[in-house]
């Protein structure tokens, strides 16, 4: 068993070295003794270094190490966010229902879809079986999102719009409600989906991004000992890909993200993920940014005892939206995030 | 594995029915013939035909079969309730903090701790070590609370407790200090996260019933219908004629008794009594030791009870089948907890409602 994984280790050592070279130029042999060492003194995995830019040659190493694993954030957060709450935002479900009776905005919940159970909110009746749910999926509104209730990273979400009698993904994969149904109660790794509001994009963003997904912002909370709610971080996903969904999931998505300044809401320069062309985007501010931090700054507080979440806001037409609360969320690639995670771990030490 | 578990089957059934023949005087073999009759017909594990008092002679076969198996009705449930959904009445902290928000009325909540976490719900602080919590007690609480586990059950490790001087006081009268209660509470090895939260009081006619100062709860069993709307079935009254800061019947265990609920007129029947012989339960019509009459006593507020659970139940969809403990106050009906495998002990549910459950789950 430990011979396997230390060949599973290798192997990943060489995919990572071997795309290292290829994306900088650099020598395979120097690009794994770095992974390596960034491995073994700041806790991050070999696609990790890769994915998040730390095998740059143009990064100097120290400056790398100042950077925070996945590993490191999760033990952080792990600590700050009681497990036996994971539930209230791991399961959407729960979150959706809980934050509209705190009348924090989210995404208006139409109903739930699944073997395990469904319920549409218009009629108030459970949904029991296939034509139960074909019948909610066909009277539904025009546009809609369907999304695993347990579901994270962005996998499994459809944005659909009905097309006659059709319902079409923004990826371009048509379904008849029936067959979407059939889909969605045989889905092997998720028992049921909420089915909600597609929100819009501001229009302001949607001048800069001009994409029909939906970008939203990862702002981080923490909430001190004394009570008081913190906006550490902000970055803004530009969804760029083509896809029904703005997640990044380590660069393999074609989205990017853009680090924003927290205490003015404007794009600062600096790109977690970089995509040809992002640059341009630089200097943009994102609309209402004051009421984006007061809403989550609300939520953090709402979320205690869980001490430190990853928002995902939308800017919409109507005003900032709360599309997901995240309590074990991934680290920007930054210098800054480094140094913020380890303040929370100071702080709470 | 399947000849052992065979032999574990033979060796309980033999057990059972040496109690049954001891509890009601009839031979072994028949016993052990009705035992396995109801195992095979209607789902009930030996065991629990001993407890339930099925394998009495004076019950006739027809009533274990009118009624529905712990078996049967937890299937029931899991086809009527999502798993992935049992943090939101189980997690009490998550269960409470959305009543509250939603408007069902539940015990206030002052705040949570535990060794994942704490904080006071009044100053929004972090209650992080045992001078926080002592400060906390001092600052933000009422002269009496409950501290109880966020996912407990059958009523465990509930404390309900009251200021005395610097000291904690529990319904026993024993003293603590907040900062050991504090060390105690992170120690668990049982639950991370405890609830602090109001203490209810019983309304004065409850209370002049049972002459205990134990929270008394009253089960209201809810089904949402495929058509919307919501159904009660099996509705108990649990009586705490025992001792403890709870009312909960842990299988007889703790000396308090149940009673069946008529859901329309909200009148008690016989207060049920387990058997010291384990063998099903005695009934009396009035409260040990007293002449208090229960058979026949109606529950006060039980239109407003009943109210609010009805309309508390579609708050909790996908989830379409609850057991709800409500507390009757001197302010009127209060949640105390929402189960979702809800069931209880000698719970007959009538001929309509064993057919809507299962009907419901089909």
């Amino acid at each position: 068993m430990r011979i396997a994984a230390a060949l599973s280790q290798v192997r990943e050592l060489a995919r990572t070295a071997a795309g290292a070279s290829e994306r900088y130029g650099a020598g395979r042999l120097q690009a794994a003794r770095r992974a390596r060492r960034l491995r073994l003194r700041g806790g991050f995995v070999y696609r990790e270094t890769l994915a998040t830019g730390l095998l740059d040659p143009a990064l100097d190493e120290a400056e790398a190490l100042r950077h925070v694993s996945e590993h490191e954030t999760t033990r952080l957060l792990d600590r700050l966010n009681p497990e036996s709450l994971a539930a209230l935002t791991a399961e959407k479900v729960i979150f959706y229902r809980w934050a509209a009776a705190h009348r924090l905005p989210v995404p208006e919940l139409y109903g739930v879809v699944g073997r395990d159970g469904g319920w549409s909110v218009a009629s108030g009746r459970p949904l029991v079986g296939e034509d139960d749910c074909a019948a909610f999926l066909a009277a539904g509104p025009d546009e809609a999102v369907v999304k695993p209730s347990d579901g994270h990273h962005g996998h499994g979400v459809r944005v659909l719009r009905r097309e006659g009698a059709e319902l079409v993904d923004l990826e371009g994969r048509r379904h008849s409600p029936a067959a979407l149904a059939r889909e969605l109660l045989a889905d092997p790794e998720h028992g049921m989906f909420v089915v909600q509001q597609r929100l819009r994009n501001n229009a302001a963003l949607q001048r800069v991004f001009r994409s029909e997904t939906l970008q939203t912002v990862r702002m981080t909370t923490f909430v001190t000992d004394e009570g008081e709610a913190r906006l550490l971080h902000a970055y803004m996903r530009v969804a760029l890909g083509g896809l029904n969904v703005d997640n990044i999931r380590g660069g393999a998505t074609g989205n990017a993200d853009a680090e924003v300044d927290v205490s003015t809401g404007a794009l600062n320069g600096s790109f977690g993920t970089p995509v040809p062309g992002i640059e341009a985007i630089a200097g943009e501010t994102l609309p209402d940014w004051e009421a984006a931090c007061e809403l989550v700054r609300r939520g953090a507080r709402l979320m205690m005892p869980q001490r430190s979440f990853g928002w995902d806001v939308a800017l919409t037409p109507h005003g900032p939206v709360l599309v997901e609360a995240n309590r074990g969320y991934d680290p920007f690639p930054s210098r800054g995030f480094g140094e913020l995670v380890r303040g929370m771990a100071r702080a709470t030490a | 594995m399947r000849i052992g578990a065979a032999w574990a089957q033979l060796r309980e059934l033999a057990k059972v029915s040496a109690a049954a023949s001891r509890a009601y005087g009839v031979p072994r073999r028949d016993a052990a013939r009705l035992a396995r009759r109801l195992r095979l017909e209607a789902g009930y594990e030996y065991r629990e035909a001993l407890k339930e008092g099925l394998l009495s002679p004076d019950r006739s076969e027809e009533s274990p079969r009118a009624m529905v198996s712990r078996g049967v009705r937890r299937a029931a449930q899991q086809r009527l309730n999502p798993d992935a959904l049992d943090p939101f009445t189980e997690q009490k902290l998550i269960f409470y903090d959305y009543c509250l928000a939603a408007g069902v009325p539940v015990p206030e909540l002052y705040g949570a701790v535990g060794r994942s976490g704490g904080w006071s719900r009044v100053s929004g602080r972090v209650v992080g070590d045992r001078d926080a919590f002592a400060a906390f007690v001092e600052a933000d609480l009422p002269d009496e609370f409950v501290v109880k586990p966020a996912w407990g059950l059958l009523g465990l490790e509930i404390r309900a407790l009251a200021k005395d001087g610097g000291d904690l006081r529990d319904s026993d009268g024993a003293a603590i200090d907040p900062r050991q209660l504090y060390d105690r509470l992170v120690a668990s090895p049982d639950f991370d996260l405890y609830v602090v939260q109001e203490r209810l009081r019983n309304h004065p006619a409850v209370a002049a019933l049972v002459d205990s100062p134990t929270l008394q709860t009253v089960r209201l069993n809810t089904l949402v219908r495929r058509d919307g709307g919501v159904s009660l079935m099996g509705c108990m009254m649990k009586l705490a004629v025992g001792t403890g800061d709870a009312d909960n019947y842990r299988s007889g265990t703790t000396g308090n008794g149940l009673a069946d609920v008529d859901a329309e007129a909200g009148t008690l029947g016989p207060l049920m009594i387990p058997r010291p012989d384990g063998a099903g339960y005695a009934t009396t019509g009035v409260v040990p030791g007293s002449e208090r009459r229960i058979e026949g006593w109606r529950i006060p507020l039980f239109e407003e009870a009943r109210a609010l659970v009805v309309a508390a139940a579609p708050r909790f969809l996908p989830m379409r089948t609850l057991g709800w403990d409500i507390a009757i106050t001197p302010t009127g009906p209060a949640v105390v907890e929402a189960n979702n495998y809800w069931g209880m002990s000698f719970t007959p549910l009538d001929p309509a409602s064993r057919a809507l459950l299962l009907d419901e789950a089909s």
